[in-house]
């Protein structure tokens, strides 16, 4: 049985925090997760296990600086070791203030000063906990209730004040049958799978997965945020003779998932790959998989951060409003598009909002967190890290659709190469957004009307912005695609020309 | 956490018949200290406690973990094992045996000089911002980012064979890196890895890194690509440094040696592997220089050194390449036993608690060779010399590669001739490592530890390490990013 904590419990541990901070301009954020994930190859299960955890991060905030903390103990003697930690920290970080070189001096410890030698020796210190007081750390014993006029909920220069209440719109992607999801369900499918697989004399390696998540997220100036949700996940990689097929699902439903119809496709994509058919390095006319796109795309859509525009360091610095993309590429960042999954809020409680990221083939706008949103007097975008992404960025993918399905747009060409999944993708010129990698398994040629065979060992090499400058057609059939803990994007088919292999 | 509480559930699984089961309770305490554009950016510690439980029961292994370390957790943790290895049972082929370990009671850690967290953050925040002012002190460069990072891993590992093992390895790491601009063309040079350079030790590790030393350097060489040409296109000498060197023997060969990807486990994610069982001992994969060695005794200062894995084999020394022959792989007991090798290489590694353990490099070095690298590069009439990798990419079975650095050294008659930006090398394993003609010598030896080796689903990230010298290979295809 799968399943996570209550917002109740969750309050409780918030509450015991902000009682230890004593007044303290405190964030604390609560991940749970309750999974399993079985994992098979060579049509047998090889792996095969529960992962189940609680991450409780800590945030302290005092005249403009932060400090993070985190845990997997949610004790209060856990929970008081944190706040004390984060004193500390604050301390050292003001402390950093100094001009380098100048740190605070504090007393050397006699642990730090043990086998200290040479220049790191002299910085083998400890700071102690009454320090923080004495250097201002907050509003050291004010209740919550009456915080201080001023430096009000610990905001300043470096870091925005802690947020207050917000609300928040309901993204619907939690399945209580999470709850009976088991791994002899799990094995029960896999083993109907292998046994088609091996009828059809191929053999395949794979994942099955289900997954409950909570996402907590309070602070001491009264904002609160919370979010339930649960992820299935299939699939897997079909070998027959030369060919390789792939084929993969994701849904928040488990009803939505359909384990037979993804193997059904891994093993087909084989059966048409098991031919080999050379092709020349040269530009050919792909289709993208809804997978495929996702992953090319992916170093792209990462650039779209105002905060890396901002500082030159993103390949859309001086490109706001131009046409840089095929006039068939529109895409939003959009929480709440149906099929769509992930937090209504960022990583400190702000509002996600949807945000149009290109307007046909234009680059319209880019996503910020709160302090990039105030630095650039930019309306915030809720698209900031915390503790539950790596970076501030696009996370939630809506790529406009077209009106075909992918099988028409197929039927009209002449000569295409299908591409099912990307592999060791990598950007090799930040300055033009130069990428190269291989086609995972077998790519597809599609010739006068029907599937000639596979090619393996692909390698392409040519701009990201380029590639979705050429692309002429996308399908109305989509696929969520979700690696990552929270988001996703939902892609068409894409059809692109002059696709380069090398 | 005391021993009793791992024997408590050694003893619930021996009583529910496991054919063999293990425990590991974790404890992972880590700071990370960061500065961003001459500023801190990031004061963060985390500490992550819990236990995971491995079962093998009727051919079926299953895995479950826990925070609760109370006796009802504990006891749930092992439910949960025995639960998913039923159900792994139930979809089994071969039959699942172990190879060959003596139980062993012991315990080992990491030497540390300077214990980390006895540091003030704020000294640690200083130093950094000490790299960002010297990284920062020329016009043109327009961002700067400097990290340190200190890990402490606490385990306490027993399995129903008998073994118990205690460590405590520590971990410190570091490393900076800039950008520069000229119009719409940034460039980046990073020190001494984009994903900084790790070893096992304590703070001193910080000042072993020379941060602050490189940090001029780093930013003259920004600034100095903006001005430099494309690496030209063409067949030349190669010099590998070791910070990339490092990147080569783990993408072609180290990943390639995992025995699991032979059985097709990683077949899914990570892929297979070019070399075939069948090759083993009987393949030539390399020239008679390369000579590559798991967990080699002399570099347990390598942030993959574990004096035992987490299924309690000791890092046991393997001969991957000797003299260019395929001579062994890194394996896990159960796919030693399948393969019939004697002995796992003590090469099974779990992220955290929470996570099954998998096949990883831990240390894998490539041996040097007898004279210094100043005596190889002036033997070479036309070639580059590169420094830092900056992307990778390679084929399904670790065949065929690409690979790129930050900065390419033209070489003419034997001396550094100038600068090339965006310079790209590609080949193929078995032939590029044939191509091998020098590794130099011990002198100019280091080990590189990268702290984000991705493998297996979920998703775990693992600190690698690779000994090297720089070293020559003979007629690689080089060319520009753009080219």
């Amino acid at each position: 049985m799968l399943r996570v904590h209550d917002r109740e419990r969750y309050r409780k541990i918030a509450g015991e925090a902000f009682g230890l901070a004593k007044g303290g301009h405190l964030e604390i954020t609560l991940r749970e997760q309750s999974g399993f994930l079985t994992r098979f190859a060579n049509n047998e299960i090889h792996q095969n296990g529960f992962r189940e955890f609680l991450k409780i991060s800590l945030r302290m905030i005092a005249k403009g600086k932060s400090a993070r903390v985190e845990t997997t103990d949610p004790s209060r003697a856990s929970l008081a070791s944190c706040v004390e930690r984060l004193k500390a920290l604050l301390q050292s970080r003001r402390g950093s203030d100094h001009e380098p070189g100048q740190a605070a001096r504090q007393p050397q410890s006699e642990q730090g000063a043990e086998g200290a030698s040479g220049e790191l020796g002299q910085a083998a210190r400890q700071c102690r906990p009454d320090q923080a007081a004495e250097a201002g750390w907050s509003g050291g014993g004010r209740p919550l209730a009456h915080p201080a006029p001023r430096d009000r909920r610990g905001g300043g220069q470096d870091e925005p004040a802690l947020l207050s209440k917000q609300s928040y719109r309901a993204v619907n992607d939690f399945d209580p049958k999470i709850a009976s999801g088991n791994p002899d369900h799990s094995a029960r499918d896999i083993a109907e799978a292998v046994r088609e697989i091996k009828k059809n004399g191929a053999e395949a390696s794979g994942y099955d997965s289900a997954v409950c998540r909570h996402v907590y997220i309070a602070n001491s100036n009264g904002l609160e945020a919370w979010h339930r949700s649960s992820a299935f996940r299939f699939g897997l990689t079909a070998r027959k003779g030369q060919g390789v097929g792939y084929a993969s699902g994701f849904s928040a439903f488990q009803k939505e998932i359909n384990k037979q119809e993804i193997f059904k496709t891994a093993l087909q994509r084989a059966g048409q790959a098991v031919l080999p058919v050379r092709v020349k390095p040269g530009r050919y006319t792909v289709i993208f998989s809804p997978r495929a796109m996702a992953e090319f795309t992916s170093p792209l859509f990462e650039d779209m951060n105002a905060r890396k525009v901002a500082d030159k360091n993103s390949f859309f610095w001086g490109k706001k409003g131009k046409r840089i993309f095929s006039k068939i590429l529109t895409v939003e960042d959009n929480v709440y598009f149906p099929g769509q999954t992930g937090l209504p809020f960022d990583g400190v409680g702000l509002p996600r909002k949807k945000v149009l990221l290109v307007d046909k083939g234009v680059v319209r706008n880019f996503v910020n967190d709160r302090k990039a949103a105030l630095d650039f007097r930019q309306a915030p975008t809720g698209h900031g890290a915390g503790s539950l992404q790596p970076s501030t960025m696009p996370v939630n993918l809506v790529v406009r659709n077209g009106e075909e399905k992918w099988a028409d747009l197929l039927e009209r060409l002449d000569h295409a190469i299908f591409i099912p999944h990307i592999w060791y993708h990598q950007v090799t010129n930040a300055n033009t957004l130069l990428a190269t990698g291989l086609i995972k398994g077998s790519a597809l040629v599609w010739r006068n009307g029907a599937w000639q065979g596979g090619i393996q060992h692909v390698r392409y090499s040519q701009s990201l912005v380029e590639v979705l400058h050429r692309i002429i057609d996308v399908s109305c059939d989509k696929e969520m695609i979700k690696d990552k803990e929270h988001g996703g994007s939902l892609w068409p088919f894409t059809v692109v020309e002059g696709f380069r292999i090398v | 956490m005391s021993h009793e509480k791992i024997l408590f559930v050694l003893d619930l699984l021996q009583f529910k018949k496991v054919f063999y089961g293990d425990a590991r309770f974790v404890h992972i305490k880590q700071r990370i200290v960061s500065a961003k554009n001459g500023h801190p950016s990031v004061l963060e510690e985390k500490e992550s406690l819990g236990l995971g439980v491995r079962a093998l029961k009727n051919n079926g292994w299953g895995f479950g973990c826990t925070a609760d370390l109370s006796t009802r957790g504990l006891e749930r943790a092992v439910s949960r094992a025995l639960e998913t290895a039923s159900a792994s049972a139930k979809v089994r082929v071969f039959p699942t045996e172990l190879s060959h370990e003596a139980p062993i009671q012991t315990s080992w850690k990491t030497p540390v000089r300077i214990d980390p967290w006895q540091v003030d953050p704020a000294e640690q925040v200083a130093y950094l911002l000490e790299c960002e002012k010297r990284l920062r002190s020329a016009k043109g460069i327009i961002l700067t980012d400097s990290r340190m990072e200190f890990v402490k891993k606490f385990q306490i590992f027993g399995s129903t064979q008998g073994s118990l093992i205690e460590s405590l390895k520590s971990l410190a790491g570091g490393g900076l890196s800039c950008k520069a601009i000229n119009g719409h063309e940034l460039q980046k040079r990073s020190y001494p890895n984009p994903s900084y350079d790790y070893r096992c030790g304590g703070y001193e590790v910080i000042s072993d890194l020379k941060l602050k030393e490189e940090s001029f350097r780093i930013r003259d060489e920004a600034l100095l690509l903006l001005k430099s040409r494309p690496c030209p296109e063409g067949k030349r000498d190669l010099i590998l440094r070791d910070s990339i060197l490092a990147l080569q023997i783990h993408e072609s060969l180290g990943h390639a040696a995992e025995l699991d990807r032979v059985y097709g486990h990683e077949d899914n994610f990570g892929g297979r592997t070019f070399l075939k069982p069948a090759m083993l001992d009987r393949e030539k994969i390399g020239s008679r220089q390369v000579t590559l060695v798991a967990n080699r005794p002399e570099d347990k200062s390598g942030a993959g050194f574990a004096a035992y894995d987490d299924e309690g084999v000791p890092a046991r020394e393997t001969r991957v390449v000797k003299e260019g022959l395929f001579t062994g792989y890194l394996s896990s007991r159960e796919t030693a036993a399948r393969s019939g090798l004697p002995r796992a290489s003590g090469s099974m590694v779990a992220e955290d608690w929470s996570h099954f353990p998998l096949i990883r490099m831990t240390n894998l070095s490539l041996l040097p060779g007898n004279r210094p690298v100043e005596a190889i590069v002036s033997e070479v009439r036309e070639g580059i010399l590169l420094d830092t990798e900056s992307s990778w990419s390679i084929d399904e079975e670790r065949g065929d590669f690409q690979i790129g650095a930050e900065i390419a050294w033209h070489v003419k008659n034997g001396k550094i001739a100038g600068a090339y930006k965006n310079p790209l090398y590609r080949g193929n394993s078995t032939r590029f490592w044939k191509q091998c003609s020098e590794v130099a010598d011990a002198a100019n030896y280091r080990i590189t530890g990268f702290p984000d080796c991705g493998k297996g689903g979920p998703m775990q990230q693992a600190f690698v390490s690779h000994g090297c010298s720089p070293a020559l290979f003979r007629g690689v295809e080089c060319y520009a990013s753009g080219s």
